[in-house]
């Protein structure tokens, strides 16, 4: 599976104008945990292993002095879920959610929709964190498939579920 | 609400403003900054350019009008979430978990407030003040009357 | 919550609102209630201003005072969780306002926070910035309710008086439709406030309300009412349109210059009531009314509080206005107190006790740190007056402490008088004045002894004090109700006669002359009576015993304001009581112009009539003046004698000469009566001279020498009882250089001095005038041997004489040696 977080924007037309670079602070978390791209990720999807090849345009780590550091890796695994999303099922991004429906997206594919929730982690364990969200999402009451997927940057690894 | 009716938006082109500008609100409200009130009052007003032209039974027609009252309430503007929410229960189509999720939003409401104002939660008149708001706004008065 | 909340509001501002909110939560606290005050006037916040000490308001201007802004601020900008601010209790920022001591009620302030200093403004701004910014933490509908609560928590009070803003404001609103459980409005009549009012009286009228809450009560008052406009149709149409209750507040022109709580209800210029010793007028006693009325409950310590207030009241007035009838020698010399040297609710601590005094006087404006008390006044329910005054005496430096249980049953107690551990009251009842303290050694003591002995120091100002003593010792006695003391009476006198300084003596006779006006108006219809009394008994007396510098320039100075002048009054007495003449100088005036208008067959047209009253200086020359004069007298003038003129004589050999050859003459020497004018002249320089060379002193052979002249002039010009002057009177001219006294005139002139000075009983005149008599000429040692002789039988003999009968009735046979006889 490859992912271009180049082409988010491409894929995502909902994502044009977005506040921040969701690709770029992607990268930028990719390169600040050392990978250049491409980068081989490991994929954990409900138990089910694979590999994912994200690769990016490369970033002047030098902007990471003055982004926030938690929003680069937040706002990162936001562009790696939605291009693993996409790639994986051809999931769209309908629209962002408020905080108050439990998931951060709102992606559709010709099948129906899907409540994604996303989160970063630069170190720690990614499986202890994706049951968190996995546990949020849980919580959101719409008429959507129910996602969560954790991005572990250091190592680089992609781990989702559903509740 | 300023109504830019000459201004016609897709679906598609609203549901990346109120992207865009929930995302805005949210780094506001993140940094506490004056700016958020404003910011969410941009999302109610995407959020409900979105319910009117969305059905209320469909998944992203409900999304809109939760997230309308959601806005308003970050927003302050509470006489304006109380009015949307009666807009919006109107509506029958408006599926039960929709109308429990704009309670909940008004709920959540209550309880910050009840936490920054306990004698007020206490003495049972933080919902005396929620129903009086809803009276007073279907009465406006000569003395203007706090949202 | 049991609490009631009364919102104080008024569509625009200037109508009495935040001084009727103290003034409330002052009077419901003294009822016995537990009250807070809030403040949430916040742009233009003053409730501190009528309720806090000094102490709190020199906070305020500092900006180190915190209040309702503050509390709103930390409601809204606080984190629920971890921020102190939460944990602060609203006591740290109230402000617990003094009561009388004894009092079971409460007043809690909050204020708005520390206006008017900058900090308060950013305060402020930050405030609105805050609920424009922050809205999703709440906006200002929860923050005011959230205080509400948090009062009702902290405080437990019964009621909860706000001071809300004027106009449409967001916070009025809320203070009116949602907090309050009672409104009270208040507005004047003029057109921009009542429309205004009755506009926002339906809105409230109709306005939603909490679903816990009662209808909202709605009380009117219409303030700044003239005592014209209260029947005007104006008033009414207003009361008809506002309905419900309205109740109508009279005008008080001194209310806008005053600051603070009693103040508010203490000029002395209502409208009305130039004289009003009532409860201090017309706006004090509705105002009091209203609140009485409105809260009612606690009729015993309503009652007691309404009592306390209007005592204080007056005290306050009686300070700051002075007493009419304690002011003598012009008013000016006996100032009341400036207001600003007053405080009022003032606590002195002293180990571990207090006490509120009710009103401090200082002897600087109170709010300068260095200002020291001089009085302490309080007013004591059912407490031992005796015991209090102790308490202050002991707790404080204060010289003068006064204890009242009503505005007139009042105690002074003085730190000189307090030489023991019992404190005794002294007996003055009036409160002393800024003059007191620097005149008297204690304010307290207003005996007579001290009174005069303060006078002849140098302080008239308390000459109608004096003057009131003497008239409650001899003269008021006679109408009854009181002790009759004569010789404290004749003491006044004797003291009043003593003093030297002519300005002193001057004003002596000006306070003794002033009539019944500022004098004795409780014994009613007798006040002319008394004026006659003290007139006679008092005024004139002194007029003939203190310095006739003195004397003179009152017979010579502006007339009294009402009643004949009463150096005429005195003459008058003299004549009738001495000569048996009436001394009457317009009676040629009535005479002739009742015979001028009866000729004319009209009355005088109008009071102005001046075709008439221009005839009164033309009819006057029958009226004697007076003057004293430094140029030489006639006989030391140049007298021709043949044909060779001599210089004029040195005054001090003339009179040394005569002295010597015992041939000292008073008319023409001392003085003169200038028939033609009927000018009484005294001789300075001579009268000086002559009382040096008889170790006498010249003040008393000017009296003597004043009243010898005047019974020449009266001799000519007092009438019989047949109207008659004498008109062939005639004195030997003493510039001629064959001048002899006359042996007849000066007789009986020095007959009837002698015993006027006898009945003045002034020991000083009598010894002046014996030794003047000594050393004068033969024709006025005459008298010595009709020394014996009643008056009636002299008067008798010198009518005969005026009526031209001549010798035939004359006493000669009492008198021995050769007299000769003029007529």
């Amino acid at each position: 599976m490859r992912l271009a977080l180049q082409d988010l924007c491409l894929r995502h037309p909902v994502l044009r104008g977005h506040p921040t670079d969701l690709a770029k602070c992607g990268g930028l978390a990719l390169q600040r945990s050392g990978h250049a791209s491409p980068v081989v990720a490991g994929v954990d999807h409900d138990g089910v292993t694979a590999t994912a090849e994200i690769e990016w345009l490369s970033q002047a780590v030098s902007v990471l002095e003055v982004l926030d550091s938690n929003r680069v890796t937040e706002d990162g695994a936001e562009a790696v879920a939605i291009a693993y999303a996409n790639s994986k099922a051809g999931w769209v991004v309908k629209r962002r959610l408020q905080r108050g429906e439990f998931a951060d997206w709102l992606l559709r594919s010709e099948t129906g929709w899907l409540a994604l929730e996303v989160s970063g982690t630069i170190s720690g364990e990614p499986l202890a964190r994706l049951e968190q969200e996995k546990r949020q999402v849980a919580r959101c009451t719409l008429p959507a498939g129910r996602l969560a997927i954790v991005v572990a940057f250091d190592r680089p690894l992609i781990v989702a579920g559903g509740p | 609400m300023t109504e830019t009716h000459s201004i016609a938006f897709s679906e598609d082109e609203l549901d990346a403003l109120v992207s865009i500008a929930i995302r805005r609100a949210e780094i506001l409200d993140d940094i506490q900054s004056p700016a958020a009130s404003e910011a969410w009052q941009e999302v109610m007003l995407y959020e409900e350019r979105l319910a009117m032209i969305t059905p209320p039974a469909e998944i992203a027609g409900g999304v809109a009008r939760v997230g309308a009252v959601r806005a308003a309430l970050a927003a302050g503007r509470r006489m304006e979430a109380v009015r949307l929410a009666s807009r919006y229960l109107a509506e029958e189509p408006l599926p039960p978990e929709r109308r429990a999720a704009i309670e909940r939003a008004f709920q959540e409401d209550r309880d910050r407030l009840a936490g920054r104002f306990p004698a007020l939660a206490r003495s049972g008149r933080l919902a005396e003040l929620d129903e009086w708001r809803a009276i007073a706004s279907r009465n406006p008065r000569v003395f203007p009357l706090a949202a | 919550m049991t609490m009631e909340t009364v919102a104080f509001y008024s569509y625009k501002g200037g109508v009495g609102r935040t001084l009727l909110v103290a003034n409330t939560a002052q009077f419901l606290a003294m009822s016995g209630r537990r009250v807070v005050a809030l403040d949430l006037d916040l742009e233009a916040p003053g409730l501190h201003q009528k309720l806090a000490s000094r102490d709190v308001l020199s906070r305020a201007e500092s900006g180190a005072l915190s209040g309702a802004v503050d509390e709103l601020l930390d409601a809204l900008e606080s984190e629920p969780r971890g921020d102190e601010r939460r944990n602060r209790s609203l006591r740290q920022r109230a402000i617990e306002v003094d009561l009388p001591s004894g009092t079971r009620g409460s007043l809690i302030l909050i204020p708005a926070g520390s206006a008017p200093s900058h900090a308060y403004w950013a305060s402020l701004e930050r405030l609105n910035n805050s609920l424009r910014a922050h809205r999703r933490n709440g906006g200002l509908a929860e923050a005011v309710l959230e205080l509400q609560s948090r009062i009702a928590d902290e405080f437990a009070p019964e009621f909860l008086l706000i001071d809300s803003r004027t106009g449409i404001t967001e916070l009025g609103g809320l203070a009116t439709s949602i907090l309050a459980d009672r409104v009270v409005c208040l507005t004047t009549t003029a057109p921009e406030s009542a429309e205004g009012t009755r506009v926002v009286a339906d809105a409230l009228r109709t306005a939603p309300r909490l679903s816990s809450q009662r209808p909202l009560r709605i009380d009117f008052l219409i303030t700044r009412v003239t005592s014209g406009a209260a029947r005007s149709s104006n008033v009414s149409r207003l009361t008809e349109e506002l309905g419900g209750a309205v109740t109508v507040l009279p005008h008080d022109a001194g209310i806008a210059i005053e600051k603070r709580v009693f103040a508010g209800w203490r000029s002395g210029q209502s409208a009305g009531s130039e004289d009003n010793d009532d409860a201090g007028g017309e706006l004090f006693s509705a105002t009091l009314g209203w609140i009485a009325g409105s809260f009612p409950g606690h009729k015993q310590d309503a009652e007691m509080a309404r009592r306390r207030m209007v005592a204080v009241h007056r005290i306050w007035k009686d300070l700051t206005e002075g007493w009419k009838r304690h002011r003598g020698g012009g008013a000016s010399s006996r100032r009341a107190w400036p207001a600003e040297q007053l405080d009022e609710r003032v606590r002195f601590e002293s180990q571990d006790e207090w006490r509120r005094a009710d009103i401090v006087v200082y002897d600087a404006p109170a709010k300068e740190p260095t200002a020291k008390p001089l009085m302490i006044i309080e007013y004591v329910d059912g407490e031992d007056r005796d015991a209090v005054a102790r308490w202050w005496l002991a707790a404080t430096q204060v010289p003068v402490v006064a204890v009242f249980s009503n505005d007139s049953d009042r105690r002074l107690y003085s730190r000189r008088a307090a030489w023991d551990s019992r404190a005794r009251h002294s007996d003055r009842w009036d409160l002393p004045l800024p003059h007191d303290f620097k005149a008297l050694s204690d304010p307290t003591d207003v005996s007579v002894d001290t009174l005069l002995d303060a006078v002849r120091r140098g302080h008239p100002e308390y000459l109608d004090r004096i003057v009131t003593e003497w008239v409650n010792c001899s003269a008021a006695v006679l109408a009854g109700g009181r002790p009759w003391k004569p010789k404290v009476a004749k003491k006044i006198i004797d003291e009043l006669a003593r003093i030297d300084d002519n300005e002193i003596a001057y004003r002596v006779l000006w306070a003794a002359s002033r009539g019944s006006l500022d004098r004795n108006r409780w014994l009613g219809d007798q006040d002319d009576w008394l004026d006659e009394q003290v007139l006679a008994e008092l005024f004139a007396p002194l007029l003939w015993r203190l310095p006739p510098e003195a004397s003179i320039r009152l017979m010579q100075g502006p007339p009294r304001p009402f009643g004949p002048p009463a150096n005429l009054v005195a003459i008058a007495l003299l004549a009738r009581d001495v000569l048996g003449l009436r001394y009457d100088p317009d009676a040629t005036f009535r005479k002739e112009g009742q015979r001028i208008l009866e000729r004319s067959g009209r009355d005088s047209e109008s009071a102005d009539d001046m075709a008439i009253y221009g005839l009164l200086p033309a009819f006057r020359q029958t009226e004697i003046t007076f003057e004293i004069s430094s140029e030489l007298p006639p006989l030391a003038n140049c007298a021709i004698q043949g044909e060779e003129k001599r210089p004029p004589a040195d005054i001090n050999s003339l009179v040394s000469d005569r002295i010597a050859a015992g041939s000292l003459v008073t008319t023409g020497l001392l003085g003169d009566y200038q028939p033609h004018a009927g000018r009484v002249v005294l001789y300075s320089s001579a009268i000086t001279q002559c009382a040096d060379k008889l170790a006498l002193r010249a003040r008393h052979v000017g009296s003597v020498t004043l009243i010898h002249e005047t019974i020449h002039a009266l001799a000519h010009l007092g009438r019989d009882l047949d109207g008659r002057m004498w008109m062939e009177f005639a004195l030997p001219a003493a510039d001629h250089p064959l001048f002899e006294p006359s042996w007849f005139h000066e007789t009986l002139t020095q007959y009837f001095t002698y015993h006027h000075i006898l009945r003045l009983r002034d020991p000083a005149l009598l010894h002046a005038f014996q030794a003047m008599s000594a050393r004068q000429a033969p024709a006025y040692r005459g008298w010595e041997r009709l020394r014996d002789l009643p008056i009636e039988d002299a008067r008798s003999w010198f009518m005969s004489v005026r009526r031209g009968v001549g010798a035939a009735v004359t006493p000669w046979h009492l008198l021995s040696g050769a007299i000769r006889n003029e007529d």
